[in-house]
């Protein structure tokens, strides 16, 4: 898939954005494609490491593999027209890298897809297309969120881990933990309810 | 297609528009990996039945996709330290109930739970309602326990086992699969031992019964053992004695759970005393009362007092009402 680096030192992968980008460079001239190519350099140095951590958490070793997520998230960044417009790179990656997983998956992808679809009505995109301006939540709902999650039991956390950020099927859940699926389906009735009554307060 | 399941049925979720519930509950489902082409109609029909239906299906959406966007959130779902989801809630009043000079923490919002942690790693829990509070409290393996009102657990986790004692009234025990860590709940005339399950237990004056409603349960006392599986029922019917081992009715059985007192062919005299569980007024049978009178009833603790009234007139019953208490006795 993609050549893997474990240590964005090694690696500088935006030094001939001009020709592997060439599509997505907005035609502003030289000058903005030397800007992009400091500003992707820069974001993958920063990040590329901590990225990869965020998510071998939560996919271990794969699959899929941190590595092969975190490079085609960059990837995705890469691809952006208007990357002045990206609010948080950090967050951009990491989202983008967890939908890719997402969509590693086959059944994960459909309904995501079908669902995303039913928001903005654009029927031909995937959903790791996201818009570099999009925000789903702002500062202070996502840190009441953060609050209620980190009150969330550890069977919670496991439910809503595994379902919602590796894309696992109640199958797969419990195969893995034992748990019936009927009590998955009401584990995550239960977490979205405590979640959204956080933001409602 | 069925709708997919609604939150908020245990009385543990809070209160929120029937709207939001439906909403998340497609969100879920479809999000799942089940979803199929008749799935996604239904929720198109449901989605399209007015704009409040298209709005609250996007604030779900919102919170599900946004969920990534949550700072640290990778280590805050790989946290299994119990001290964060233990923290209190900030904003529901409670009272606090201190083991032996442990640190404690505080579970659920209301009533009352407790976790002390000693030196051993040994985990102390007690937890316990008030007449008229029905409260589920969420435990450090991930189990779930529901108690009734005026009800009481207390018990200890240790790394080799997890010993729960039902002190008082009734429980629903939603036990996490632990094989490495059987749980044991004693109440003083029986004991019941799971891997991972989930069943009742009502203790009353005379008698207790344990229903399961998932999974398997071994159920002993000093002279009796009986296995029971999804769907069976046993109630201890004197000292150290279980009787047959009986199939039940879970709606009706398990339905305390939503504030509905459910009964089908039983004493006046458990009736009452389940009833003391939430009346605002203690209920008390006066000695010439018919303890043993058998009734079918079903009826929310909300309406304790119309129902008692509706006793009164259809059966041979005074009720008799003062400020402190309800009386029934035989009537003339």
């Amino acid at each position: 898939m993609h050549a893997k680096s474990s240590c964005p030192d090694n690696v500088v992968p935006f030094s001939t954005l001009g020709e592997t980008h060439s599509a997505a460079v907005s035609p502003g001239g030289q000058d903005d494609e030397v800007e992009r190519t400091r500003f992707l350099n820069h974001v993958f140095r920063q990040h590329y490491g901590e990225l990869v951590g965020r998510l071998r958490k939560i996919h271990g070793a794969g699959p899929p593999e941190p590595e092969d997520i975190a490079q085609a998230a960059f990837s995705k960044l890469a691809g952006v027209k208007d990357f002045k417009r990206i609010h948080s790179p950090r967050a951009f990656l990491f989202r983008t890298a967890i939908n890719l997983g997402l969509n590693s998956r086959d059944k994960i992808r459909r309904g995501r897809n079908f669902l995303s679809n039913q928001v903005d009505g654009n029927f031909a995109s995937d959903v790791e297309e996201i818009s570099p301006e999009t925000v789903l939540m702002g500062k202070q709902e996502l840190e009441r969120v953060s609050m209620a999650m980190q009150r969330l039991t550890p069977k919670q956390k496991e439910i809503l881990l595994r379902s919602r950020f590796r894309g696992q099927t109640y199958a797969d859940i419990r195969k893995d933990t034992g748990w019936s699926e009927a009590d998955i389906s009401r584990q995550l009735a239960r977490i979205m309810a405590l979640l959204q009554s956080e933001l409602g307060r | 297609m069925k709708m997919p399941h609604k939150p908020g049925q245990t009385g543990k979720c809070p209160p929120d528009t029937r709207l939001d519930a439906e909403a998340r509950a497609w969100v879920i489902e479809l999000s799942s990996g089940h979803a199929t082409p008749a799935i996604e109609r239904a929720f198109n029909d449901w989605r399209t039945m007015s704009p409040r239906h298209d709005v609250a299906f996007k604030r779900a959406w919102r919170l599900w996709d946004g969920l990534a966007e949550v700072e640290h959130v990778e280590q805050i779902l790989t946290d299994r330290d119990n001290g964060a989801p233990l923290r209190p809630a900030p904003r529901i009043s409670r009272r606090w109930l201190v083991g032996t000079g442990l640190a404690a923490s505080l579970v659920c919002a209301a009533g009352i739970g407790v976790l002390s942690v000693s030196s051993t790693g040994a985990e102390s829990i007690v937890l316990a309602t008030q007449r008229g509070e029905i409260e589920t409290f969420d435990l450090s393996d991930g189990s779930q326990i529901t108690l009734g009102g005026a009800s009481e657990v207390m018990g200890q986790f240790s790394a080799k086992a997890r010993t729960l004692r039902l002190v008082e009234g009734n429980a629903y025990f939603d036990i996490a699969r632990d094989p490495a860590r059987p749980m044991t709940v004693d109440t003083h005339q029986l004991q019941v031992r799971v891997l991972g399950t989930r069943f009742d237990i009502k203790k009353r004056p005379d008698s207790v019964s344990i229903s399961v409603d998932s999974g398997h349960v071994r159920v002993t006392t000093r002279e009796d053992t009986r296995d029971l599986e999804a769907g069976d029922q046993v109630t201890s019917v004197a000292a150290l004695r279980l009787g047959p081992v009986q199939s039940f009715n879970p709606e009706k059985e398990l339905s305390w759970r939503t504030g509905r007192l459910s009964y089908i062919d039983t004493s006046l005299g458990d009736i009452i005393a389940d009833i003391n569980r939430y009346s605002d007024r203690p209920v008390r049978l006066a000695s010439d009362a018919p303890a043993n009178l058998r009734l079918t009833v079903s009826f929310s603790v909300q309406q304790i007092g119309h129902v008692l009234a509706g006793l009164d007139t259809a059966y041979p019953i005074d009720v008799n009402e003062t400020e402190d208490e309800i009386v029934i006795s035989k009537a003339f």
